[in-house]
């Protein structure tokens, strides 16, 4: 019996610090780590949005638009737990699209995808993977452009879906897990734009 | 002293990790296409390493037999999330390229082998010994096998010459996985001929 007690004991004592030492490490490195991913994710992403809009730009157009991008982020309350990050693509200096971010669950975890509408028509502009932890070489395919950019200027009436569960996105051979997380998060993404888009709209000055 | 001497040293030649154990060969083969790539992944794995190396072997007597993997994953898993934490609020673009590969070195064997084969039968200062020269060893090999693959590979060498082009029409199977078996082939050859020399 007295056995049986220490490996409780000793197991749940070591299990215990772990948590409070990473619990702890958390705490100091998140701010910076959520940092991170702001510059070298979701901002690149808002960009990829932009260059659907503006065409292609070079790298140096595109660091000053990042930087630009950046300094304009805002955060809008739609009535959620906590605000919504924002960004608003300009064309000739006037609000014309907005971009946000919305999740699907992928093969390792949520996955991030960066969603952008046309403020005017409420037409869909394009998309860009922000954050995820699918399989290397298999489910990180769904970055790539040729898969990311058929869901730009999708007609409002498309079915986000991948084309086995019967909508009309081409999912990548043997990762359809991946391709299906960002079809939901896309999907997601046209729900809660048709809900909030006064909102939005109102938040942004129009 | 030379006890302690020959544990640093047995990781760095007469038992260095990929070569002569032929342990952690996951992380060997997907993440050495660059020579960054493989020093990063070598460096976090050492990390890992002489930490839980120490640990495992200061608790060794507080441990029970029947429990002591489960501790020991728990010990692992540890340290691999706070490097994971690490990397990516102060290395962004290596936990980019490294992935999901980083919290994997949980499961790599050379750390569990370590803990079970080494540090659970001695001290602490012995322990630190055997993990930093298994992990410098293991780093060592990676840098060396990702510089060979990213020269002949890709025709450069950005971590010491950036954009510094050496080949104009690399090789560029070298960088694929089966690429990476080719390199560790001849270099587990390279290794015996040498080893065989020596004798």
């Amino acid at each position: 019996m007295g056995n049986y007690l220490r490996m409780v004991i000793v197991l749940s004592v070591i299990t215990l610090f772990s948590g409070l030492a990473l619990g702890g490490l958390n705490e100091l490195t998140y701010e910076r780590a959520q940092n991170n991913i702001l510059k070298f994710k979701k901002i690149p992403a808002v960009a990829t949005i932009y260059e659907v809009i503006e065409g292609k730009l070079t790298t140096e157009k595109r660091s000053l638009l990042e930087e630009e991008l950046l300094s304009e982020k805002k955060f809008v309350d739609v009535g959620e737990e906590e605000p919504v990050l924002m960004f608003v693509i300009k064309k000739e200096n006037k609000p014309y699209a907005v971009t946000f971010e919305r999740f699907g669950q992928g093969f390792g975890g949520a996955l991030g995808v960066m969603v952008g509408y046309e403020l005017d028509s409420g037409k869909l502009v394009g998309i860009g993977i922000t954050t995820l932890a699918e399989t290397p070489g298999v489910g990180t395919r769904v970055t790539e452009t040729g898969f990311t950019q058929q869901f730009q200027r999708m007609p409002a009436n498309a079915i986000f879906k991948v084309k086995k569960d019967g909508g009309h996105i081409d999912a990548i051979a043997g990762a359809t897990v991946s391709s299906r997380a960002v079809a939901t998060a896309v999907a997601a993404a046209k729900t809660f734009y048709n809900q909030h888009q006064d909102t939005i709209a109102t938040a942004l000055n129009r | 002293m030379s006890a302690i001497v020959k544990e640093f040293t047995k990781g760095l030649w007469s038992e260095i990790p990929p070569f002569r154990l032929v342990l952690g060969l996951c992380p060997i083969l997907a993440v050495t296409t660059t020579m960054e790539n493989g020093l990063g992944m070598g460096l976090s794995a050492t990390f890992v390493l002489v930490c839980s190396n120490m640990l495992i072997s200061a608790l060794r007597n507080i441990i029970p037999n029947e429990v002591r993997v489960a501790c020991y994953v728990v010990v692992i898993a540890t340290f691999v999330v706070c490097v994971e934490m690490i990397t990516k609020a102060y290395f962004f673009s290596l936990s980019e390229s490294l992935g999901l590969f980083i919290p994997l070195i949980v499961v790599n064997c050379i750390i569990l082998g370590r803990a079970e084969a080494f540090a659970r039968k001695n001290g602490v200062i012995a322990s630190f010994a055997d993990g930093l020269g298994m992990g410098l060893g293991f780093t060592l090999s990676l840098t060396v096998i990702g510089a060979i693959r990213e020269i002949f590979g890709a025709g450069k060498l950005e971590l010491l010459f950036g954009d510094l082009v050496f080949i104009n029409e690399p090789f560029n199977f070298l960088q694929q996985a089966p690429g990476a078996f080719v390199v560790l082939g001849l270099m587990l050859a390279f290794m015996n001929i040498l080893g065989r020399s020596a004798n």
